[in-house]
């Protein structure tokens, strides 16, 4: 399926998207599989859960009506996975002896953005600026701007309001563009407050 | 229509979010508003930086065979993961989850039909699993422990199943550990059980006393219980009493048998046990004794002997180690020889792997985990809830504030791991606390500004509640005064689970990256001594600061008061005079060698708090955490204190709300209302019970009181019985004062219409003399349903904490009620802290009430 166009909500423009499903589902998959796994991950904490994570969220994919999601598949993906990625979460946070939890804070806890942002000092000054945020906030901004949700669709992923989700991104953006006016006005500033 | 520039409509507009008819309405808006214009501006340059930003961050892809997996369509429910035991974070629970469901089985068999023969129902799966030796198959206890074993849990010939075994003790085991610290029925019931079974000799397993490996025989449940009766005629095995062991476990299967009841005894925590008697006759008592010390040795060998949870733990561990398999549900049963204490948790997780016992397990479960909790040494002090006081009798209502949060991030760790909190660490103030409000900035010279709000009383409708909102001055990131910080850093033994030590380090790692150039560091560590790990060190050398802070690890006992002193003397050596000047102190509180009177430790903290240093505690940790003595020091040291139990909190305390945490504002703040006995009858401060003054230290300079730092908001909560109505529990009318009558109007009053009068009483963080100001509040008689947002939240935040702490003063608040508030007031949830609460509440509202104490 070299031809295949996507609109922004996670559509699939084919000529009939229930030619064939295996066919729809592997479109799917290329379109969604590194923005998903990008996301479980931000979430798990661990690449590899994340992508069992997103694995599990694909194989619940072959089960779905390819015509019941049309036009709302991005937001199914990102809802089925975030809601899978919670789960391990909790399970494993409940299973973890605790020894095992240090490990990982240790070797593999790369993705968490916080951590990944401060570590990798060379990253820009937005994610720099993104880190310092609740993340309620990192995670609606991510869905916005990552990954080109819409705020009704932010809502859906995130079991809040509408009202709620324009709150979250406004106070984020107003943080962020607070900072970066600060540093277009002095550069240094930004550097002694990060 | 006016628009402001702040409004979340012109985010949702450059987004391009808006319906087409409200774009219009702010498209006309923006034509002569150059303000929003700007911001619009501004919103889609932050929004592009982003989209350009994080776009680049890497998708990482699936594996080929996970993707694999998905285009085969006829086998959709085939997700490829690895086995749970192989995965690296699985490898230790994993054995201990299997034992623990073996041995489960065969508890709930025991449990299930005491009276009846057993029938041949359990059933344990083939498991093999490569693991450190549960027990040393050769007769001599010198044999090295590391070697790898086999355990196959297979059918065993019925020959075989007469030999009494370790292994089989081992389970047994399981069955006591689960029931650790209870002292319910159900343990009771299963101790004797689980006794005459040892008595008859019945568990079996097959043991090659030769080869390097063990098979254990462990036949499935049925098996086991038949055997209980073909064993009825079996010896009884005699052993001599072994000491305590601390290196490899003795071979010998009868030996062990002694050993392994010994060890688990003392984990039982404090429950009687009913007629236990061992094999060769030695009592429980003595039992105890050994056990105790064998986890003792285990214990300080390892560190933390048993805290693995897995067959033969801790290293050292010995048959102290299979304790951590025997208090182990599924993920890990933590038993900590500490302090001579044997603390034990058990966790609800029950790794469960057989269907035909589905039912049975769930009713097991339910007896084994809510009522198992902890025998820890945590110590909260318990206290009773502010009482109505009559005007008339009590005019004047004194306390200092508290800006503290950690009762809060504690009782969300109890609710997280699904139990109650005890209701002395409830703090109603401390929760309320949590919780940022929108109270405006304060204008003029003031440090703070006071916003009061009065509505009706949710949980009674006779009453009123009376919202008093204390907002600090915020001060901009990049307007922060130099800061000289001291992290004095608890690495003794006990702070090595991953929560503590390693949390603390991720934290202040992060506090280090936000510090400018102005600012400096200095690290004081201390376990059984004190010393200076990073002398102050400016914060242009960032990296030498983080190196230190990843370098720190954890051992040894805790002298806490040598490290106090050494980071007060380095605060003080390099003291900056208008910056900020702090100590913090990150410990789980547990101070055991030196000065370890809580008395002393306090006076010591007051007594440093006058050079102007200030003290924040960072608290940490669960089964031992001393949250008394850590919130006494933040309140004697002119400081604040936190508890952290994730990266989020410590993230929020120390990097979101930095400033407030780091730079205090005012110092010594005191707050006395006085009620106007026109028209209230009685009131009651909701919270503060360990914040009351005596209302003469309202203006007494010397008396110490609380902080309040940069933005932070301060609440307090009043409930006001209107005068006129009753009061319970009422006390009976004075026989020799006139009391004002109900109807009539109290005598010798001013006639004034307000309700109260707040004064509030503040330092300057460096001065010595307090100023005062003073609000009159009128209350309008709105009603609750009238209130703002903020008001409605704290009372249902207050109405959560009076639950939990099951107040006499209540009323008809319920988890419901509760929820019911917090949704109404969630929308402007900046941070997702409500909705955080939310989840809380619904959590707490699912599990069972227990009393526990």
């Amino acid at each position: 399926m070299e031809s295949e166009v996507w609109t922004d909500a996670g559509r699939l423009v084919v000529d009939d998207i229930n030619s064939n499903k295996t066919d729809w589902v592997q479109a799917a998959l290329r379109r969604y599989e590194g923005p998903l796994t990008r996301y479980a991950a931000q979430i798990t904490g661990d690449l590899d859960r994340a992508r069992d994570v997103v694995q599990d969220t694909f194989v619940k994919l072959c089960a779905e009506e390819p015509a019941r999601l049309d036009g709302r598949l991005a937001e199914w993906l990102f809802t089925v996975c975030r809601n899978r990625a919670l789960d391990v979460l909790r399970k494993e946070k409940r299973m973890l002896p605790l020894e095992n939890i240090e490990l990982e804070a240790h070797e593999s806890r790369e993705p968490s953005p916080a951590a990944a942002a401060e570590l990798n000092e060379s990253a820009g000054q937005v994610s720099r600026l993104l880190a310092t945020l609740p993340p309620n906030q990192r995670e609606v901004v991510r869905l916005k701007f990552q990954n080109g949700l819409s705020y009704r669709e932010i809502s859906h992923v995130t079991n809040l309001t509408v009202t709620n989700v324009g709150f979250l991104l406004h106070t984020a953006i107003k943080t962020i563009r607070k900072e970066l006016n600060r540093e277009s006005k002095s550069p240094n500033i930004l550097r002694n407050v990060l | 229509m006016k628009l402001n520039p702040d409004d979340p409509r012109l985010t949702a507009y450059a987004l391009g979010e808006l319906e087409p008819g409200e774009c219009a309405a702010i498209e006309a808006e923006l034509q002569n508003n150059a303000e929003c214009r700007q911001a619009i501006e501004e919103i889609r340059r932050a929004a592009n930086a982003l989209s350009t930003e994080l776009a680049a961050e890497p998708c990482p892809a699936l594996r080929p065979e996970q993707r694999q997996k998905i285009s085969e369509p006829t086998q959709p429910a085939n997700v490829v993961k690895p086995t749970f035991w192989q995965r690296p974070w699985m490898a230790t629970a994993g054995i201990a989850a299997l034992a623990a469901s073996v041995m489960l089985i065969i508890g709930a068999q025991l449990w299930l039909a005491p009276n009846k023969k057993p029938q041949e129902t359990a059933v344990a799966k083939l498991t093999t699993l490569t693991t450190q030796p549960v027990v040393s198959p050769v007769p001599q206890p010198t044999v090295a422990p590391s070697d790898e074993s086999k355990i196959q849990v297979v059918s065993a010939p019925p020959a075989e199943r007469n030999q009494p075994g370790a292994v089989a003790m081992a389970a047994t085991n399981v069955v006591f550990g689960s029931f650790d610290g209870s002292t319910n029925a159900p343990t009771v019931v299963l101790a004797e059980h689980a006794d005459a079974l040892l008595k008859k000799g019945t568990v079996n397993l097959a043991n090659n006393a030769t080869a390097p490996t063990t098979r254990f025989e462990l036949s499935d449940a049925l098996h086991t219980s038949h055997s209980m009766d073909d064993a009825a005629a079996a010896p009884t095995p005699k052993v001599a009493p072994t000491p305590a062991l601390s290196k490899a476990v003795p071979a010998q299967n009868s030996a062990d048998y002694k050993n392994a009841s010994a060890s688990w005894q003392p984990s039982a925590g404090n429950y009687q046990q009913p007629g236990f008697v061992f094999s060769d006759g030695s009592s429980a008592k003595r039992a105890d004794k050994t056990a105790v010390d064998n986890l003792n040795q285990a214990g300080r060998g390892a560190g933390f002997g048993g805290r693995r949870g897995g067959v033969g733990g801790g290293g050292g561990g010995g048959f102290s180690g299979n304790l951590g398999i025997a208090g182990g549900g599924g993920r890990v049963g933590r038993q900590y020889a500490y302090q001579d204490v044997v603390v034990t948790e058990t966790r609800r997780t029950v790794v469960y792997d057989g269907d035909p016992y589905r039912d049975n397990f769930t009713k097991w479960r339910y007896y084994v985990s809510p009522p198992t909790f902890p025998v820890d040494t945590a110590n909260y002090e318990p206290y009773a809830d502010n009482e109505f006081l009559p005007v008339m009798h009590h005019p004047l209502s004194t306390f200092s504030v508290d800006v503290d949060s950690a009762s809060y991030a504690n009782i969300r760790r109890f609710l997280n791991s699904n139990r109650l909190p005890p209701p002395e660490a409830v703090r109603i103030e401390e929760m309320v606390n949590y919780f940022t409000y929108h109270y405006p900035q304060p204008k003029g010279e003031d440090p703070f500004a006071a916003n009061i709000e009065v509505a009706g009383c949710p949980w009674d409708a006779d009453h009123r509640l009376v919202r008093i909102g204390i907002k600090g001055r915020e001060i901009p990131r990049e307007k922060r005064p130099p800061s000289n910080l001291v992290f004095l850093i608890d690495v003794s033994g006990s702070m090595q689970p991953a929560e503590r030590l390693p949390l603390i380090k991720q934290a202040l790692r992060q506090l280090v990256k936000q510090m400018g150039e102005g600012d400096r560091v200095a690290i004081v560590v201390y376990a059984s001594e004190a010393g200076v790990k990073l002398a102050s060190t400016p914060c242009t050398e960032k990296e030498k600061i983080l190196e230190v802070i990843d370098s720190l690890t954890a051992g040894g006992s805790t002298n806490g008061g040598e490290g106090i002193q050494e980071a007060y003397r380095v605060a003080r050596e390099n003291f900056i005079k208008g910056g900020v000047n702090r100590v913090i102190l990150c410990t789980d509180g547990d101070f055991n060698v030196g000065v370890t009177d809580q008395g002393q430790l306090v006076g010591m903290i007051q007594d440093k708090a006058k050079d102007g240093v200030f003290l924040t505690t960072l608290g940490v940790g669960t089964d031992n955490y001393k949250d008394a003595l850590m919130q006494k020091l933040a309140d004697r040291g002119n400081g604040n204190y936190y508890y952290l139990d994730t990266l989020e909190e410590a993230q929020k305390v120390l990097i979101s709300q930095m400033n407030a945490t780091l730079v205090p504002i005012a110092k010594d703040v005191k707050v006395q209302i006085e009620f106007n006995p026109e028209k209230v009858g009685a009131y009651r401060l909701i919270g503060y019970e360990k914040r009351a003054l005596r209302n003469e230290d309202f203006n007494n300079d010397a008396k110490d009181a609380g902080e309040i730092g940069a933005g932070h908001t301060v609440t307090a909560l009043y409930e006001i019985v209107p005068v006129g109505r009753e009061v319970h529990p009422s006390v009976d009318e004075l026989k020799y004062q006139a009391t004002a009558k109900p109807d009539s109007p109290a005598p010798k009053t001013t006639g004034s219409k307000e309700l109260l009068t707040l004064k509030l009483r503040y330092k300057h963080p460096e001065g010595d003399k307090s100023r005062l100001v003073e609000f009159p509040v009128t209350d309008n008689g709105a009603s609750f349903n009238r209130a703002s947002g903020d008001f409605k939240f704290a009372a249902a935040v207050a109405s959560f904490g009076m639950i939990l702490r099951n107040s006499p003063h209540k009323g008809n608040a319920n988890y419901g009620s509760v929820l019911e508030l917090a949704q109404e007031s969630k929308e402007a949830d900046e941070s997702g802290y409500r909705s955080e609460f939310i989840t809380l509440v619904k959590k707490a509202q699912n599990l069972p009430n227990y009393q526990y104490r």
